[in-house]
């Protein structure tokens, strides 16, 4: 009897007896192609997948769905060609696909789709469901395409994402667009129809609040005007470089940010474009790498008031920056490779009071000679509040473990100084000598702990 | 008596009692519901499971709870967490779509989400056939029927 029971419960079909939204739930964490051919199972699924909320169509053969959707520079992947491409699947199902609200619409198609499909009539299908996310990445042979015009006036959509092959054609003012609810905007790698669409486009977005643009070359843009009041994250990324070494700014092309409510900017320009940056009374984090003084110095003046900055320095930048003074900040990453550091971020500390965290990040292949001389006062942030010290590729030169030991012989407050030291040529024999002479250098803080990498 | 010693019991759908911290409860989100509805009775009746299914979902919560509650180092403590996410969700089917059900009534989404991760896990990469011998799923299309979904869906079985 009891036997009986269990063959029974055995038999059972339990998940089809799971309520739909379950059963959505479930297909939503499978591949789309896995979740559409569950219809052929029985009738209870005939048209569960078409409930999907979020579709995903990924051409790229990764077996995660985790995918970067920053566009290459080079549009020519590593595809395996020989395969079909998800295409014809996509065009098919969306036919299909009738859930009263397509949520998420991620659509990344590579070398094997065909040129002639037509993919932004998908997107338009999206817009007219109330989509919320669409992601949509293009690496066909065929030339940038523009999307329809419906995409910009989407009334629903909060976060967007072009790469690659699209050409970004913001309407014209003839026929008024809008995109009010639009809270993300990444674009990576694309091509813009003019500077004049792109500014109508930014403008277009009232909420706007994270921007995050990878520039390829020539992108149609000779300046990049990025003018957005709501703006608090701007990630800007310009690999565009010259080749020669001259601290010469461009004058012909700029990049203008006036973004009065910035909180995190991360900019990394290898152009050599002029920058003009206005005031950011609001910001937070910064990483700036760039390599012009000039345009650095833009920065740094706009951004006194900043709490944690990461900085890629030449020594000139050290140097202009032990000259400022940065009241308010608690955190600062610095990597001066290719200077002699050390007096500079000595002045560098002695103007920021407030200092909690030091991270030093020096890959000096060439050991560039370093000068030390002990200086002439505390700075004011190693007696009261440095509290975490970080020193990646230490090369236990004499004037590094002088810096060190002065660090150590006057933070009061450290609770750990983490240090890591450089590759060495001999290492076993080095390194153990060194660890053990970095564990015997005094800490004035007691309660402070030495780790060594 | 503080918060964290208040002691409140669980009703099986037998009417089996399990008293349980009310921090471990509130896991329940449907049981914290209550409780912020002004609910101040110490005793909750969840009618629609079992006690062996109860059983198992508090100690779902109480691991998370104590997980919770402990400062520092929390990759570690994620890590083991995750351990016990795996060992604890490897059960055999019947149990697993037990707890699944459980999960969304009383509203526990962790235990939700490994329960349908788990499931997903098991459909992926599997053939129809494969499928539906796992999960006992009947099929009631007839020869006839069938060839038209697989008519119309062609390009979704396709390699």
């Amino acid at each position: 009897m009891l036997e009986a029971k269990i063959e029974e419960i055995n038999c059972e079909d339990r998940i089809s007896a799971l309520p739909e939204e379950l059963l959505v739930t479930i297909l939503l964490l499978v591949l789309i192609k896995d979740a559409v051919a569950t219809v052929i199972l029985s009738k209870r699924w005939r048209n569960i997948w078409m409930m999907l909320p979020r579709l995903d169509y990924n051409e790229t053969n990764d077996v995660n769905h985790a995918r970067d959707w920053g566009g290459d520079d080079n549009d020519d992947g590593d595809d395996d060609l020989g395969s079909k491409s998800i295409w014809w699947f996509l065009d098919k199902s969306l036919k299909l696909h009738k859930a009263p609200v397509l949520e998420i619409l991620l659509i990344s198609l590579g070398r094997r789709c065909p040129s002639d499909a037509n993919v932004g009539n998908w997107v338009e299908k999206a817009v007219d469901c109330g989509v919320v996310v669409v992601k949509f990445k293009l690496r066909w042979s065929a030339g940038p395409t523009t999307l329809p015009k419906s995409l910009y006036t989407c009334e629903t959509l909060k976060e967007l994402t072009l790469s690659n092959k699209v050409l970004v054609d913001f309407p014209s003012s003839s026929s008024p667009s809008c995109l009010p609810s639009l809270e993300i905007l990444q674009l990576s790698c694309v091509v813009y129809k003019d500077e004049e669409s792109f500014a109508r486009f930014l403008s277009s977005c009232p909420v706007l609040g994270i921007l995050i643009v990878k520039r390829k070359k020539s992108d149609n843009l000779t300046n990049f005007i990025v003018k957005v009041s709501s703006l608090w994250m701007l990630l800007y990324h310009n690999t565009a470089c010259l080749q020669d070494d001259t601290d010469v700014v461009d004058s012909d092309s700029c990049l203008v940010i006036d973004t009065p409510a910035l909180i995190k900017f991360k900019v990394d320009d290898d152009s050599r474009d002029y920058w003009s940056i206005g005031n950011m009374p609001s910001l937070e984090e910064a990483y700036i790498s760039v390599n012009s003084l000039s345009n650095f110095d833009k920065f740094i003046t706009a951004s006194s008031s900043i709490l944690s900055l990461d900085l890629t320095f030449t020594d000139e930048m050290l140097v202009r920056c032990s000259t400022l003074r940065f009241s308010r900040l608690i955190k600062l990453s610095v990597d001066p490779s290719r200077s002699d550091w050390v007096e500079p971020l000595l002045l560098l500390l002695a103007n920021t009071p407030k200092l909690e965290e030091l991270l030093e990040f020096i890959y000096d292949l060439e050991d560039i000679p370093l000068s030390w001389n002990q200086p002439s006062s505390i700075p004011g942030c190693l007696s009261s509040h440095l509290k975490i010290f970080e020193w990646r590729y230490y090369g236990h030169r004499e004037e590094e473990e002088e810096f060190l030991t002065y660090i150590l012989a006057n933070s009061n407050c450290l609770k750990t100084a983490t240090i890591s030291l450089k590759p060495m040529l001999d290492p076993e024999l080095e390194q153990d000598a060194i660890i053990g002479k970095l564990k015997d250098i005094p800490r004035v803080s007691t309660s402070s702990q030495l780790l060594v990498n | 008596m503080s918060e964290s010693n208040k002691k409140i019991s669980l009703i099986s759908s037998e009417g089996e009692a399990f008293e349980v911290s009310e921090a471990v409860a509130r896991e329940f989100e449907i049981v914290a519901h209550m409780l912020e509805d002004g609910c101040s009775g110490s005793s909750i009746p969840i009618t629609t499971v079992d006690s062996n299914i109860l059983g198992k979902v508090i100690e779902y919560c109480t691991k998370h709870v104590e997980v919770g509650n402990v400062e520092g180092n929390s990759e570690k403590a994620e890590k083991d967490l995750e351990e016990f996410d795996k060992r604890f969700i490897a059960v055999e089917m019947n149990t697993l779509f037990s707890l699944i059900l459980a999960a969304n009534y009383l509203n526990v989404k962790g235990l939700l989400n490994i329960g349908c991760q788990k499931v997903a896990d098991t459909i992926k990469d599997m053939k129809p056939e494969e499928v539906r011998s796992i999960f006992n799923i009947e099929n009631d299309y007839t020869p006839a029927e069938e060839e038209v979904v697989r008519k119309e869906n062609e390009w979704a079985f396709q390699p």
